[in-house]
């Protein structure tokens, strides 16, 4: 291929745009929002790899480039896992359980585009330290 | 379309690659696959991460773990444990001070450097055009030449303020613009990547993590100044930079980013690759024109200069690997915002090499105006195993010694200079309390009287001489008229020589005996050398307490040369006849029985 103007180097680097979030991932803005999902035994068990999969689909559906998408190993609460922690720049995290595919992309589209909370999945919301439980 | 969540980063560059990171890079790739990942984690060879000392360095994405010292057979725990269960591997974390520093952003090492010219190194694969346009890549070369005349690249340029960072300093965009008004049907830009001085890689890594840069700069660069046809000048003894070049220039060529009608106009642009033998005096630009030319690498008088007659007698523009990576950003962000980095006549970031004695050997990159003090103890982590720190050789063989009364100036071109020593291309050799100063510029007069071209004979003759006054004073044979003549001759060959070469080649001597002359007179009256480097004069001298000693027999177990006598449990004597000072014994002694000269 022949790049013959700035368009036709736009279409190759949009193609990379992906691929340079994650890489850029490293030096975060200051409005990144970091959701964390459990990965250990318990959580890969229960499903993680298949929220964490849905997850990153539903970030990439969205062009969101604010959001921070990482593993973490047991967070503690293996009774309901897979768990989700979601932190909002400014805001105390919110960790949501028994997260599967569905609820993934749930969490995508209501908490971080809606920031509509899921107030029936959340096991630990550290803002007034309620444990409600499911 | 598969979903990458995760990027293993690891370091490509030659120190890394030493280190056996390409076997690594393998053993990640075979890891992914056999723990069943391959879909959604990317093993990514990048270039130098400028850790070079803890290498080599494995960086893990997005959550920013570096891993250091790893070694192929930790690549399968790093899957298993860090990208399949996230939990990350502790004994692999650069631990500093006993502290434990989990990203790049917590350590020292990265907290006071500025990323301009290395900023793609350790980020992307460079053997893959199209991560670097992911990263903004030849978007420079496409305003330019869609929307820009060449006057207002070099007005661009000058304004910036960004000087040449071989070791001239010349303005950039002045000289782009001095070789863009000489009319000619032929022009030539040069890419200058002979990088000589000892313990020097800054260059090299650039062309190695991050080549395209390089290349559309000097794009770039051809189209102010009018010329069509690039040349880079890379010493053979660069072979990792050389094959990443190459496979640059044909990615290049395969999107039309370099060949005719480039961005669809019509300008039209190539590049070549020259190698060089790996003599320092061909990073004279001179020199190194004739080289490339098939000639002898002698330098010839400027004027001349070679923006009025160069390569094949037409203008020619030379500039450095560091300042052509400096281009991009340039053109993208603005004259005003990279002026603002930086002291009042040096703008920009400077990368320097860390070498010798400090403890994170590596490359660093800084803005001007950080203090050596800086460089050296926050951002290099001071001096290896606890020692004193002595002095630090800015500019190589052609810089000087600067002390710890300097330790605080802030560096830039100009109090560089001002302190005795010179910006260079960027080498800084760290030394310690162990370091002999005659030793040292000793080393450096043996370098330059073996690269003189021997073309002039202040040069040929007078390095030559310089150094075997030298020799004689580390050999305890020195008088006290050595000094007035080399003080003397040094003058001289610094005001007579032709070139670059020897015009600075005295600068390691003048200075270390400007700063250490009770050293040199150690060496001459006392027949001492202060730190036992100089082996001549350390003869005869080592001796054992007999107070001390309880008979271990470590240091006769270490005697190359079998010297020292004794029973277990009974007093060691050294026979001062046989000693040749090599200093074993009083390493290995650990209870301070052997009385170092």
């Amino acid at each position: 291929m022949i790049i013959q103007s700035l368009d036709d180097l736009k279409a190759i680097r949009d193609a990379q745009k992906v691929k340079v979030a994650l890489r850029s991932s490293g030096d975060p803005a200051p409005d990144t929002i970091e959701i964390t999902v459990g990965m250990d035994t318990c959580g890969l068990q229960a499903g993680a790899r298949d929220t964490l999969r849905a997850m990153m689909e539903a970030i990439e559906a969205h062009d969101l480039h604010h959001v921070r998408l990482v593993k973490s190993g047991c967070m503690g609460h293996c009774e309901a896992e897979p768990t989700v922690l979601v932190q909002l720049p400014g805001q105390s995290p919110v960790l949501y359980g028994h997260v599967d595919s569905q609820l993934g992309r749930d969490i995508i589209e209501h908490h971080i585009l809606g920031h509509h909370v899921l107030a029936e999945a959340i096991v630990l919301d550290t803002s007034d330290h309620d444990r409600r439980g499911r | 379309m598969t979903t990458m969540t995760s990027h293993i980063l690891v370091c490509g560059g030659t120190g890394c690659n030493s280190l056996e990171s390409t076997r690594l890079v393998e053993q990640f790739r075979e890891a992914v696959t056999t723990l069943g990942c391959s879909d959604d984690t990317d093993v990514v060879r990048t270039g130098c991460f400028g850790f070079c000392g803890e290498g080599p360095i494995v960086k893990i994405l997005p959550d920013n773990t570096v891993y250091v010292r790893v070694k192929p057979e930790d690549a399968q725990e790093i899957v298993q444990s860090h990208i399949l269960l996230g939990r990350k591997v502790e004994r692999l974390f650069y631990k500093g001070d006993g502290d434990q520093a989990l990203s790049d952003k917590d350590m020292e090492f990265y907290k006071k450097q500025k990323r301009i010219a290395l900023r793609h190194c350790g980020l992307i694969d460079p053997e893959q055009i199209d991560e670097y346009i992911g990263f903004e890549g030849y978007e420079a070369l496409g305003k330019v030449l869609t929307s820009m005349t060449p006057e207002e690249v070099c007005t661009i340029v000058k304004d910036s303020g960004l000087r040449g960072r071989g070791g001239g300093g010349f303005p950039t965009g002045l000289k782009w613009e001095i070789t863009n008004k000489i009319p000619s049907d032929q022009k030539y830009i040069i890419c200058n990547a002979d990088e000589g001085d000892p313990g020097a890689f800054m260059d090299r890594s650039i062309l190695e993590g991050d080549p395209h840069c390089v290349l559309e700069a000097m794009a770039i660069g051809g189209y102010a100044i009018g010329a069509s046809h690039g040349i880079i000048y890379i010493r053979a003894e660069y072979p990792l930079a050389i094959k990443r070049l190459e496979i640059a220039i044909a990615q290049a060529r395969s999107y039309g980013l370099l060949g005719t009608s480039i961005f669809g106009t019509n300008f039209a642009f190539d590049i070549e690759i020259r190698y060089g033998a790996g003599a320092f005096v061909c990073g004279e630009e001179t020199a190194l024109i004739h080289s490339v030319e098939g000639k002898r690498g002698e330098p010839t008088k400027k004027p001349p200069f070679p923006s009025e007659a160069g390569y094949k007698g037409k203008p020619t523009c030379v500039n450095n690997v560091e300042t052509f990576a400096n281009i991009a950003p340039i053109i993208l962000q603005g004259s005003a915002w990279y002026s603002a980095i930086g002291t009042a006549t040096s703008k920009g970031t400077k990368v320097f090499a860390l070498a010798s004695k400090v403890q994170n050997v590596g490359l660093v990159e800084v803005p001007m105006g950080t203090t050596l003090r800086e460089i050296i103890f926050d951002i290099g982590g001071g001096i290896r195993h606890h020692k004193k720190f002595k002095a630090v050789q800015t500019g190589g063989p052609s810089g000087g010694v600067i002390t710890t009364a300097d330790l605080d100036t802030p560096i830039d071109y100009e109090s560089l200079k001002g302190i005795g020593s010179m910006m260079g291309s960027g080498g800084m050799i760290v030394m310690d309390e162990d370091d002999c100063m005659v030793n040292i510029a000793k080393f450096y007069l043996d370098f330059t009287q073996d690269e003189s071209c021997g073309k002039c004979t202040p040069c040929r003759v007078g390095t030559k001489r310089m150094y075997e006054i030298l020799d004689r004073i580390t050999k305890g044979e020195g008088t006290l008229e050595d000094l007035d003549r080399l003080e003397q001759l040094g003058r001289m060959i610094k005001d007579t020589a032709l070139c670059g070469l020897g015009q600075t080649a005295p600068n390691p001597v003048l200075s270390t005996m400007r700063f250490f002359r009770e050293e040199y007179l150690a060496h001459i009256v006392d027949q001492r050398c202060p730190t036992g480097s100089c082996k001549e004069l350390s003869k005869k001298t080592y001796s054992i307490d007999a107070s001390k000693c309880i008979g271990c027999t470590a240091c006769a177990r270490a005697c190359p040369v079998d010297c020292i006598d004794g029973k277990v449990k009974k007093v060691h004597v050294i026979d001062e006849a046989i000693c040749i000072g090599c200093n074993a014994c009083f390493t290995a002694c650990r209870f301070d029985a052997v009385i170092k000269p």
